[in-house]
């Protein structure tokens, strides 16, 4: 498998508190990636990092071989960087059809197609998601599960090549998280597209979902490897559970 | 907007007919009733106002209190190529298409200048930014004795030698307010288009969340900037037909009042931020309520023994107040929650 996305050395201070301490890490094409960690341990931190939000002090961010610290996040995006936000941020005034049509127009399609097909694009995704039914609903009327699933179909509007989900299952009832697992699987078969996601506690879903997890604490890469033996590593048991390291 | 989709056209047009119509009504009772038509007027001024305002402000979310400035350069550039023309000795009607030209150039530059150093600030840094520009012009223009300083330009006198003494009374009344029909038709489009196509997406998303946007792929500046001048030009012109064309004046005590661009918030708030037939009924109900509280209420209290200037607007406000506390929304908004009737519902835009 080739390789998508690295980061190298990464290092981000904010004031006196280094979130991210040198971190390095890879990502293949279409694999199926999570990243684990404690409240704090830097996973968001690398999220906006990797998308542009937040400029690294040290480090790069390297994109098909192609280095991209310096990029705005906008034009990440148009490469195939696409994400999800912890805490939804539909637009809550716009219906979820034109939520969805504003992630496919801006996405990796940018300037290549016009209002017209991003909405019926907004129409194919909403109906893989299941979300088909509160098309021309405002976004800001839906429940917090069907905001999470509209920032996945979002995301996925987008066309990425890299889909970073934040926290997408937290919160959720273990059906509606295995609902959002098999669509982010169905897209991943159908789009070859790499999917990172953060998860803080859901280990359910990470062993469902993952095929290989990072774990990262205090800003660090402290484990990565095949689900089942990561999460029985004592370390990372320690990091979850407290105690010395 | 270059190489438009078929598809966004029709978009366009199918959001823009409800407000065609109604500017199609106003410019027949314009036509009908002479004896209203300055009253009409005042209503097309306020709403295009509102119009081409709602395109920056209704959209984006972002307030620019120093809209008016746009206004103010629009007349002063038609006022100036109406000189310029005369003086070299060009006559006829060829005057009003380069001095709105002009106008909106000169207004498109301004607005590039303003819009490329305060929309990086965001929220209120922004309103805050812009009441700076709408002074600062106005006072650089008195102090430093140009383009007239404080007394203006006039120009009435060019505009007779470019199109004689009777072509000067049609410039300044009949044409002067079909003119302003047309602006109103133009922007009305234009707004259509913005909504139907990706800048309108972009600046809703915007408005409703910008660091989404911005890390969703939106290239938040470039799409807030597009509207600007857009919103600006349109100013522009309408500055250049209302006090330069229409009224033969300039005086920056006047063209930079910021009155006018409270106003335009107010109209724009009352009928619907965002929305295309919003500031039309906004400016209706913004001089309808006027003109109530001015003709029939305030002459009631004054009977009491309260007499006061501006005693009318202490009638008005609370009244607007109430408005806007009853639809947040604007009246748009309000007819959009109320009306279920899809069929109904897809008129009103």
């Amino acid at each position: 498998m080739a390789e998508l996305l690295r980061v190298e050395g990464v290092v981000k201070r904010f004031g006196g508190i280094t979130a991210l301490d040198g971190v390095s890490l890879s990502i293949e094409q279409g694999e199926l990636m999570a990243i684990i960690g404690p409240n704090g341990s830097g996973k968001t931190t690398l999220f906006n990092v990797i998308n542009g939000v937040l400029k690294p002090d040290a480090g790069k961010i390297v994109f098909e071989g192609r280095d991209i610290t310096g990029l705005p996040p906008y034009k990440r995006v148009a490469l195939g960087i696409a994400r999800t936000f912890q805490i939804p941020k539909p637009w809550p005034n716009l219906t979820v059809r034109e939520n969805v049509a504003i992630g496919a127009l801006f996405g990796s399609m940018q300037g290549r197609i016009g209002a017209r097909e991003a909405l019926e694009i907004a129409d194919e995704i909403l109906e893989i998601v299941g979300l088909s039914g509160k098309a021309e609903v405002e976004a800001g009327k839906l429940t917090v599960p069907e905001k999470k699933v509209l920032e996945l179909a979002r995301a996925i509007a987008m066309r990425p090549k890299l889909l970073m989900l934040d926290e997408v299952v937290a919160g959720m009832s273990p059906k509606d998280a295995d609902r959002i697992v098999d669509v982010v699987k169905k897209i991943r078969d159908e789009y070859n597209i790499s999917v990172v996601s953060l998860v803080e506690h859901v280990m359910r879903v990470v062993t469902k979902f993952a095929e290989r997890v990072v774990v990262m604490h205090q800003g660090r890469v402290i484990r990565e490897g095949p689900p089942e033996e990561v999460l029985r590593d004592p370390l990372v048991q320690r990091v979850y559970l407290g105690g010395a390291l | 907007m270059p190489g438009v989709d078929p598809w966004v056209l029709r978009e366009a047009l199918r959001r823009s007919a409800p407000t065609l119509v109604f500017y199609l009504v106003l410019l027949a009772l314009y036509l009908a009733m002479p004896q209203y038509s300055q009253f009409i007027a005042m209503i097309l001024f306020y709403a295009i106002l509102g119009q081409a305002f709602n395109i920056f402000m209704g959209m984006t979310g972002y307030v620019d209190f120093g809209y008016v400035a746009f206004l103010a350069s629009g007349a002063y550039a038609f006022s100036l190529a109406a000189i310029a023309l005369s003086e070299a000795g060009v006559t006829g009607w060829i005057f009003i298409p380069v001095g709105l030209a002009f106008a909106a150039i000169v207004a498109a530059t301004l607005a590039s200048i303003v819009g490329a150093i305060a929309l990086r600030l965001r929220g209120a840094y922004f309103a805050i930014a812009t009441i700076g520009v709408n002074e600062g012009l106005r006072y650089f223009v008195e102090g430093a004795n140009l383009l007239g300083g404080s007394i203006g330009l006039y120009i009435v006198k060019n505009l007779k030698a470019l199109v004689g003494k009777e072509g000067y009374q049609l410039a300044a009344t009949l044409l002067a307010d079909l003119l302003m029909f047309l602006l109103a038709a133009v922007t009305v489009l234009v707004t259509g288009i913005i909504l139907s196509s990706r800048l309108g997406y972009a600046l809703q998303a915007i408005r409703e969340d910008e660091d989404a946007a911005r890390a969703l792929g939106i290239n938040v500046t470039k799409y807030k900037v597009t509207a600007f001048i857009i919103s600006g030009m349109l100013g522009g012109m309408l500055g250049a037909l209302n006090w330069a064309l229409k009224g033969g004046v300039v005086e920056p005590a006047h063209v930079f009042m910021i009155h006018y661009t409270v106003e335009a918030i107010v109209i724009v708030m009352l009928g619907g931020a965002g929305t295309l037939l919003g500031p039309v009924f906004g400016a209706m109900t913004y001089i309808g309520l006027n003109y109530v509280s001015n003709v029939y209420i305030a002459p009631i209290l004054e009977s009491m023994g309260i007499k006061a200037t501006g005693l009318h607007l202490i009638i008005l406000a609370p009244i607007l107040l109430a408005i806007i506390i009853a639809a947040p929304n604007g009246i748009v908004g309000l007819l959009k929650e109320r009306i279920k009737n899809p069929r109904i519902r897809s008129f009103i835009t």
